[in-house]
C-alpha cells in the first residue's frame, strides 16, 4: 500500500512538474492546433476532407492518435532527458532521495507521472476529436476510440520513456543520448519504415491498423503481438533503469532484481518481436512447401468439370460443405488431381455411394477411381469436406516483396486479407480454391496449372444467424430464410462465394440488372439519386455502350453487382491477366462504403460538382449534380489506372501510375475467353492488352520521370530475352508495357496488310467462336495469320533472345492545301526513315482534332507502317481537313522519346495543281543533309561543351538528384529545374532519333554551353538556334499575369569568330519553337562557337541545337 | 564517534570532508570503508529504516521553482509515509507556520526569498518529525539576522530529543547552539567535545599585541593573525601563538573561533609546515 502511495505521490508531483513546464505548454496548444486544423479540413470542412475518414469512422481517432502519438515519442525524448538533468545538477532530488521510498517507488513513480499527462492530454484530444467527430455527423466508433488509445499510445510511451531513460542512465550523457534517440526515431520513421515486417515500427506508421466496420480489425493476433513487443521492451527499459537509478537502494538484494526483471522483460519482448517475424517468415515457408508441392503434381492427369454442384453450411468458425462434380477426364489415368484449400479437410469421396480412396497431401487431393478411364470420358463423383479455409494458401506466384507491399491510402495502413470466414461474415474467391478445381494452384515449374476450365456450377449455401449468401448465376427461389440457390446462367471458370446482412439496391436497364450489395446500415447514397432515379438507367446504358464500343466486345451476364466487401480485402494484378480478384464474373468487390475511392465520396461530390460549376460561371441543380457525379462514379470503372503515386528519391520526384483494379475490361473478356500457352503463359495478357490498346502517352509524366514506361520497356527488351523479363519479378511493373509492346509489334505486319480495326474485328471473331474454351496461343496465331496472310508464329522465336531496337528519323510533316476548282483538299506528307539495321514497325495516327467519338471509321487515321532496315519512306496522304497533328509512336525503337507528336503548323496554299497519289513510298538515297547547312547538337560530344559545375552548398546537392546512372536522361521538373546541366528527352527538342538537350536552372551566366561548328567553307550564313518553349511561356499565352513581360525572356548568346566576338539573343517569347534565326554572319573557314549563357529570367536554360546555313 | 542527542556541530573548513560525511549519513553515498549506526539501525544494510528517521537539508539546496511552497512540504510529507491526507495538511500547515512561512504557501518556491527557501528547506527535512536531522551549512549566504533566526530555529528544535547534526565553516554557527561539536580536517576527526572544551584549547594562546605598520607583515609571516584593527599610527592585532617572542603581547581570552584556528593552524602543524 505504501509502495503504491509513494510511487502515487511521485507521479503526482512530477506530473505537475511537466505540465507546468513551458515546454509541454507549447507542445499541447501546437498539438490542439494541429489536430484542430486536420480535423477540420478532413472532416469538418465543406467540400473537402479525407474520405477514407468519413466511410470508416474508426480512423478518425486512428489518424489523430496515430499524429498525436508521434508528437509525444519524440517530446518523450526531451522529457526523460529533462528529468535526469533535473536529478543530477539540483540537490533538490536529494531531500526526496533520503526519504525511505525505494528506487523503484521513484523511477517507476516519475516515468508514470510523465505518461499521466500524455495520457490526460490523450484523453483530452480524444475529446477533442469526438467532438469534431459529432460536428461532421460520421457516427463515432466508440471501441474504436478506446482500442486506438490502447494500442497505439500506451506500448510507445512506454517504450519511449523507457528507452529513453533508461540509455541516460547508461550513457550518462544528455547530448549523445539525444542524438542517438532522435537519429533512432529518425531512423525508424523515414529509413526503416516497413522493412523487416514492420518490425521496428514503434510508432505505428506503418502498421496496418484501419478497422473496417464491417469485419472490424482482422490482424488482432499481429497487432497485439506488435505492441507486446514494445510494451515488453518498455517495462524492461524500466526495470533496467531502476536497476541503472544512481541512488543507493534500500536494501542490495533489491536493485539485483531489477535487474533480472528487465532481463526477463526484454527478453519477453524479444521473444515476441521473434514471433513476429516468425508468423512472416513461417508463411513464406509454408507457402514455398505449398508450390514445391504443385510443382510435383502440375503434370499428373487432370479432368475438366462440366457441372458443379455444392451444397455447403456456414458454421460460425468453419464451413461444411459437399460438392458433386462430374468431369471428363483430359487423358487415360486412373488418379486424377484437384486442389482444394488446405485447411479444408477432405472425409469423404464417393462414386455411385460408393466410397474412393483419395489422397491429400496439403492443397492436392488425389482421387483414386479405382479403374482406367479414358480421355473424353465422364465420371460423376462426390465428396465432402469441411474446416477454416487457410488463405496463408492464396497467391502463391506473387514474390515475397510485393506481399509485404503496405496496403495503404494516405497514411491508413491496411491488412491485406483474401479471404473472410468469421461467425457474421464470409468471403471466398477462386484464389482460396473454396472447393474442389481440376488440377493445380500456382506452379513455378510448368504454366499448364494457368489453363482455365469452363464449367457450370449450382450453389447451395445455408448461412448462420439468417445471413444474405451472394454468388454468380441466378437465385433460385427457396423456402427457407436462410437457404440460397444459384445457378449460373453461362459457363464460367470460377464463383465465388460472399456471406454477410446485405441489403440490396436494384435496377433493371437493357435487360441486365444492376445491383448495389451494400452492408445494413451502409446505404449512404440512395437518398441522394431519389430526384435523378428516373435519368439512371439511360446514364447506365450510356456507359455501358461506351464501354463496349470502345473495346467492341459485350457485356453478356445478366446481371452487374457491386458488392460491398471489407476494406482489408486485396488482390495482386498478375502477370497473365487484367482480372484481379476484386473482379468476380458479373461481380465487383468493392471496398466498404468506397472508402478507397474517391469518387464514391458521393456527398462530397455533389458539393465539389456545384463548386465547379459555379466556378464557371453556372448554376447547376442537385439533380444535374446528382447525375454527374453518378457519372464520375461509373467512369471510375473505365479507368485503366487508378491513383497517381509520388514518390520522392533524393529531391528528385517520380511519379507511377498503378493499374485500377476496379477496370471493367475483365467482365467484358476474362470470364469468357482465355488464352492459353504452355511455351508463353504471357499470352492472355498480350491479347488482352492489344484489344486494349493501351497508350502510354502521358508527356507530364513522362517529363517528370524523364522516361515513359514504354521507352523503359525498350531498353529493357534490348538487354534482356522476353523470358527473363517475365521471369523478373523486379521488373513487374513494366511487364504490361513489354508485352504491350510486344503485341503491337507481332500483329503489326498483320494490321498493316488488312487495316487497323478490320484485324482487331478478326480477333475478336475468333475469340467469339472459341468461347468458354481454352484457345491455344499457337492455333490463335495460325488463324489470325491466315486471315491476315501473315506469318505469326515466326516472329515469337525471336522472343527467345534481346530484341534488336531499330531507330527512326521522323522528319517534318509538310502539308499542303490544294484548291482546284471543284475542291479542297490537304496532302500530308511526312517522312521517316529507319536508320538502322533493324527492320521495324511504327504507328502513325493522325490527330483530327476534336472530332473524337465520331462514328466514321477511317482506316487511315491510325495505322501501323513497316520500315525495313536502312528503308526511307514518305507516306503521304490526301484529306478533306487539315489534321491538327501527327503522332508517331516508333513502338520497338531505341527513340527517344518513343511517341512523338509531330504540331501541324505551315499549311502551304497551291492552286490547281495535280493532287498526290497517296501511299506510303518508298524514298532512294534519302538524306536529311541539306548542301551548306551544319547542325551541333548537345548529343555531339566533340563539338558541344558545357561550362564545369558551380560549386553548390550540401544542401542544395542533395535535394537536386543524384541519380544512379542506369539510365542516362533524367527527368526535369518545370518549377524546380536542376542546378547542374542535366541531360533531358522531349519530343520538342531538336535531334536524330534522341530528341534531347541539356537544361539548367537560370542564374547569373556563370554557366554556359558551348557549340563548335566547323564552317565548311568561307561565306555569308545564317546562324539559327533550336527553340523549345518551356511550358511558363506556353501557360503564359493564356493567362494574364502568369506569363512574363515579353521584354524577359530572352537567351543571351556570345558568337565567337574570327578572333572576335559578338552578342546575339533570342526572345522566346516572340520566336516560334524550332529553328530560330540569331543572325547572319561572314564566316571564314574555321569553327564558330555559339556560347549560350544561363543568365536568363526565366526559370531554366535549355541547350539544344545550333545550325548554320549558307546563303 | 558517537553523536549523542542534541545540536552536533561539524566543524572544518573547505573541503574538510563535512559534506562527504553527511552523505554518506544521509545514504546518499556509501563509505569506502567502516560502519555507521543510527539510532541502533545499520546504515549499510537497514537504510529504509534509516531513512525513515532522517531528516535532510543538503548544502546547496535550490527548489523545483515549479512547485509552490505549501506542495514542495506535502510532497515531502507524502514520501516520508504520511498518508492520511487530512493529518498530512494539518502538518504542513502547521509546520509553515513554526518556520513562517504560512503567509507565502501559495507562492511558487522559485519566487521565495534565500531565507524563506532555506526555512523551507528546512521544514521539509523536519515534516516528519525525524530523529535524526542532518543540516549542512544550512546559514552560508543568509544575511545576519536570518542567521540569526535560522539558528534559534535549530536551537528550538534541539529541545526536542532530536539530534541534529549541523555542518559549517562558519564557527559562529556552532558556538551559539551546539552542545558537542567535531573538528574535522582532511577527512579525519581533529577534536571531538564541547565547544567550550575546544575553546579551553586555546586559553593562553592567543595574544594581543600592539604593532607599527612595518611589523605587521613580519608578524604576518611568523605567526597565524587573526584580527587586525588599525590603531593610531600603527595596528592592534591578535595572533594565535603558544608563546611571543621578541614582540610586546598580552594574552588574550580566547573564543571559539580562536580555539578553532588554534586548531588548525597550530595543532595540525599546518602553520610550521608553511
Amino acid at each position: 500500500m505504501s509502495k503504491l502511495h509513494n510511487i502515487q505521490s511521485v507521479a503526482r508531483y512530477e506530473s505537475k512538474l511537466l505540465m507546468r513546464s513551458w515546454f509541454y505548454r507549447v507542445f499541447l496548444v501546437l498539438a490542439v492546433l494541429f489536430l484542430c486544423i486536420f480535423n477540420l479540413v478532413a472532416l469538418v470542412a465543406d467540400g473537402r476532407g479525407i474520405w477514407l475518414m468519413k466511410a470508416l469512422p474508426a480512423n478518425i481517432p486512428y489518424v489523430n492518435l496515430m499524429f498525436l502519438n508521434t508528437g509525444q515519442a519524440i517530446i518523450a525524448v526531451f522529457l526523460s532527458s529533462e528529468f535526469l538533468k533535473s536529478d543530477k545538477k539540483l540537490d533538490t532530488s536529494e531531500v526526496f532521495y533520503v526519504h525511505p521510498l525505494s528506487n523503484a517507488e521513484y523511477v517507476i513513480g516519475k516515468i508514470w507521472g510523465n505518461m499521466l499527462v500524455f495520457i490526460r492530454l490523450d484523453l483530452f484530444i480524444v475529446a477533442l476529436v469526438i467532438v469534431f467527430n459529432v460536428i461532421s455527423g460520421v457516427s463515432i466508433d466508440w471501441m474504436a476510440y478506446l482500442v486506438y488509445f490502447l494500442l497505439i499510445c500506451i506500448p510507445t510511451l512506454i517504450y519511449i520513456f523507457g528507452l529513453s531513460v533508461g540509455f541516460m542512465l547508461l550513457i550518462k550523457n544528455q547530448a549523445i543520448t539525444f542524438v542517438v534517440l532522435l537519429g533512432y526515431i529518425a531512423l525508424t520513421l523515414f529509413y526503416i519504415g516497413d522493412k523487416f515486417y514492420y518490425l521496428f515500427d514503434y510508432m505505428v506508421y506503418n502498421l496496418p491498423l484501419v478497422k473496417s466496420t464491417i469485419v472490424g480489425f482482422s490482424n488482432w493476433e499481429a497487432l497485439i503481438n506488435h505492441r507486446m513487443i514494445y510494451l515488453l521492451l518498455g517495462i524492461g527499459f524500466i526495470c533496467l533503469s531502476i536497476f541503472l537509478f544512481r541512488r543507493l537502494p534500500n536494501s542490495k538484494r533489491g536493485s539485483y532484481r531489477w535487474l533480472f526483471l528487465s532481463f526477463l522483460f526484454i527478453l519477453t519482448g524479444g521473444g515476441a518481436a521473434y514471433n513476429h517475424v516468425h508468423t512472416f517468415t513461417g508463411a513464406a515457408k509454408m507457402r514455398r512447401v505449398y508450390t514445391e508441392v504443385n510443382n510435383q503434381y502440375v503434370n499428373d492427369p487432370k479432368m475438366v468439370i462440366d457441372r458443379y454442384d455444392i451444397s455447403l453450411e456456414q458454421y460460425p468458425r468453419t464451413i461444411s460443405s459437399a460438392v458433386e462434380m462430374s468431369g471428363v477426364a483430359l487423358e487415360r489415368a486412373a488418379i486424377f488431381t484437384f486442389c482444394l484449400n488446405p485447411g479444408l479437410q477432405v472425409s469423404e469421396v464417393t462414386e455411385n455411394n460408393s466410397p474412393l480412396s483419395f489422397n491429400r497431401k496439403h492443397q492436392i487431393l488425389q482421387i483414386d477411381f479405382g479403374r482406367e478411364i479414358a480421355r473424353g470420358d465422364s465420371v460423376h463423383f462426390k465428396l465432402k469436406y469441411d474446416g477454416y479455409v487457410d488463405e496463408g494458401f492464396c497467391y502463391l506466384d506473387i514474390p515475397a516483396d510485393l506481399l509485404q507491399e503496405e496496403y495503404a491510402r494516405e497514411m491508413f495502413k491496411i491488412d491485406k486479407k483474401y479471404s473472410f470466414q468469421n461467425k457474421d461474415y464470409l468471403l471466398f474467391t477462386p484464389e482460396t480454391y473454396w472447393y474442389p478445381r481440376p488440377g493445380t494452384s500456382y506452379s513455378s515449374e510448368n504454366s499448364d496449372w494457368q489453363q482455365a476450365y469452363f464449367s457450370h456450377f449450382r450453389l447451395k449455401v445455408r448461412t448462420s444467424n439468417y445471413l444474405k449468401a451472394l454468388s454468380q448465376g441466378t437465385m433460385k427461389s427457396s423456402e427457407e430464410k436462410n437457404l440460397f440457390i444459384y445457378e449460373t446462367d453461362f459457363m464460367t471458370p470460377s464463383i465465388s462465394l460472399i456471406i454477410g446482412d446485405y441489403e440490396e439496391k436494384s435496377i433493371d436497364v437493357d435487360s441486365t440488372r444492376f445491383t448495389i450489395w451494400y452492408l445494413r446500415g451502409h446505404d449512404y447514397f440512395s437518398n441522394l439519386f431519389d430526384e435523378i432515379v428516373d435519368t439512371i438507367p439511360s446514364q447506365i446504358s450510356e456507359r455501358r455502350r461506351a464501354v463496349e464500343m470502345t473495346y467492341s466486345l459485350d457485356y453478356s451476364f445478366n446481371r452487374f453487382s457491386l458488392v460491398e466487401v471489407p476494406v482489408q480485402f486485396y488482390s495482386y494484378a498478375r502477370t497473365w491477366t487484367q482480372a484481379q480478384e476484386v473482379m468476380q464474373p458479373e461481380m465487383v468487390l468493392f471496398p466498404e462504403k468506397g472508402s478507397l475511392v474517391n469518387e464514391a465520396d458521393v456527398v462530397r461530390g455533389i458539393s465539389n460538382e456545384k463548386n465547379w460549376a459555379r466556378r464557371n460561371g453556372q448554376e447547376i441543380s442537385d439533380e444535374e449534380a446528382a447525375m454527374r457525379v453518378l457519372n464520375r462514379f461509373m467512369r471510375f470503372f473505365e479507368r485503366t489506372e487508378s491513383n497517381l503515386n509520388w514518390s520522392q528519391e533524393r529531391g528528385a520526384m517520380n511519379v507511377t501510375e498503378k493499374s485500377n483494379p476496379y477496370f471493367i475490361f475483365p467482365q467484358l473478356y476474362n470470364f469468357r475467353y482465355n488464352i492459353f500457352s504452355s511455351e508463353w503463359p504471357v499470352a492472355n495478357r498480350l491479347i488482352e492488352l492489344y484489344l486494349q490498346d493501351k497508350a502510354d502517352n502521358n508527356t507530364w509524366i513522362r517529363q517528370m520521370n524523364g522516361i515513359s514506361n514504354s521507352e523503359k520497356a525498350n531498353l529493357l527488351m534490348a538487354q534482356y530475352p522476353f523470358k527473363e523479363l517475365l521471369a523478373n519479378p523486379e521488373q513487374r511493373d513494366l511487364l504490361d508495357n513489354v508485352t504491350s509492346l510486344k503485341a503491337n509489334y507481332l500483329f503489326a505486319h498483320a494490321e498493316e496488310n488488312i487495316g487497323y480495326k478490320e484485324y482487331r474485328d478478326s480477333l475478336r471473331a475468333v475469340l467469339q467462336r472459341n468461347i468458354f474454351t481454352n484457345l491455344r496461343f499457337e492455333n490463335l496465331l495460325d488463324t489470325m495469320g491466315m486471315i491476315a496472310g501473315v506469318n505469326l508464329r515466326t516472329p515469337l522465336q525471336a522472343w527467345h533472345g534481346p530484341t534488336s531496337l531499330p531507330v527512326y528519323l521522323v522528319g517534318t510533316p509538310e502539308v499542303v492545301r490544294i484548291t482546284n476548282r471543284d475542291r479542297e483538299v490537304y496532302v500530308v506528307k511526312l517522312q521517316v526513315v529507319n536508320d538502322s539495321y533493324h527492320d521495324g514497325v511504327i504507328s502513325v495516327e493522325m490527330n483530327m482534332g476534336g472530332r473524337q467519338g465520331d462514328d466514321t471509321y477511317d482506316p487511315r487515321a491510325k495505322r501501323k507502317v513497316t520500315l525495313n532496315a536502312w528503308e526511307a519512306k514518305n507516306l503521304v496522304s490526301v484529306w478533306d481537313d487539315p489534321p491538327r497533328s501527327i503522332i508517331v509512336n516508333t513502338l520497338v525503337s531505341a527513340n527517344l522519346p518513343a511517341t512523338i507528336n509531330l504540331p501541324i503548323n505551315n499549311i502551304i496554299r497551291e492552286r490547281n495543281k495535280p493532287i498526290d497519289e497517296e501511299g506510303d513510298f518508298i524514298v532512294k538515297n534519302s538524306s536529311y543533309h541539306i548542301q551548306g547547312e551544319v547542325i551541333v547538337d548537345n548529343e555531339d560530344s566533340t563539338l558541344f561543351v558545357l561550362s564545369e559545375p558551380d560549386i553548390v552548398g550540401l544542401l542544395p546537392q542533395w535535394l537536386d538528384r543524384v541519380d544512379d546512372n542506369s539510365f542516362r536522361y533524367a527527368g526535369v521538373s518545370d518549377w524546380r529545374p536542376p542546378l547542374q546541366w542535366t541531360l533531358t528527352t522531349n519530343e520538342n527538342y531538336w535531334g536524330k532519333h534522341v530528341r534531347s538537350a541539356y537544361v539548367i536552372k537560370s542564374g547569373t551566366g556563370s554557366q554556359s554551353a558551348t557549340w563548335k561548328i566547323p564552317v565548311p567553307e568561307a561565306g555569308r550564313y545564317d546562324l539559327f538556334y533550336y527553340v523549345y518553349k518551356p511550358d511558363e511561356l506556353r501557360r503564359g499565352r493564356g493567362r494574364r499575369g502568369r506569363g512574363r513581360a515579353a521584354g524577359d525572356a530572352e537567351y543571351h548568346f556570345k558568337i565567337k569568330y574570327d578572333g572576335d566576338e559578338e552578342n546575339a539573343y533570342i526572345n522566346l517569347q516572340r520566336s516560334e519553337e524550332g529553328w530560330s534565326i540569331l543572325g547572319t554572319y561572314f564566316f571564314s573557314e574555321d569553327t564558330v562557337q555559339v556560347v549560350l549563357s544561363n543568365n536568363t529570367t526565366l526559370r531554366a536554360v535549355t541547350a539544344d541545337a545550333v545550325k548554320i546555313v549558307k546563303r | 564517534m558517537e553523536i549523542p542527542t542534541g545540536m552536533f556541530g561539524l566543524l572544518g573548513p573547505n573541503g574538510a570532508g563535512k559534506s562527504t560525511l553527511m552523505r554518506i549519513l544521509v545514504a546518499l553515498m556509501e563509505p569506502s570503508s567502516g560502519e555507521v549506526d543510527v539510532f541502533g539501525y545499520n546504515l549499510m544494510k537497514e537504510r529504509r529504516e534509516v531513512r525513515t528517521i532522517l531528516g535532510y537539508l543538503p548544502q546547496d539546496f535550490r527548489f523545483f521553482a515549479k512547485y509552490k511552497t505549501y506542495e514542495f512540504l506535502d510532497y515531502a510529507a507524502r514520501l516520508s509515509g504520511m498518508n492520511n491526507k487530512k493529518m498530512r495538511r494539518r502538518a504542513v500547515d502547521e509546520m509553515l507556520e513554526s518556520v513562517g512561512l504560512f503567509d507565502v504557501r501559495e507562492r511558487y518556491a522559485g519566487r521565495l526569498s534565500g531565507g524563506m527557501k532555506r526555512r523551507l528547506g528546512i521544514a521539509q527535512a523536519l515534516i516528519h518529525n525525524p530523529k535524526l536531522i542532518i543540516v549542512d551549512e544550512p546559514t552560508t549566504g543568509l544575511d545576519p539576522e536570518e542567521r540569526i533566526r535560522f539558528r534559534n530555529l535549530l536551537a528550538k528544535i534541539s529541545e526536542q530529543d532530536v539530534t541534529i547534526i549541523l555542518s559549517t565553516h562558519i564557527v559562529g554557527d556552532i558556538s551559539s547552539t551546539c552542545n558537542c561539536m567535531a573538528l574535522m580536517n582532511k577527512g579525519e576527526i581533529a577534536f571531538l567535545g564541547s565547544p567550550e572544551e575546544m575553546r579551553k584549547t586555546a586559553e593562553g594562546k592567543v595574544w594581543r599585541m600592539k604593532i607599527s605598520g612595518d611589523e605587521l607583515p613580519v608578524i604576518d609571516k611568523k605567526y597565524p593573525v587573526i584580527t587586525t584593527i588599525p590603531s593610531g599610527t600603527g595596528w592592534e592585532i591578535q595572533v594565535v601563538a603558544d608563546e611571543i617572542e621578541g614582540y610586546d603581547a598580552e594574552p588574550y581570552p580566547p573564543n571559539l573561533e580562536h580555539a578553532y584556528v588554534y586548531y588548525m593552524e597550530k595543532k595540525l602543524n599546518r602553520w610550521m609546515e608553511g
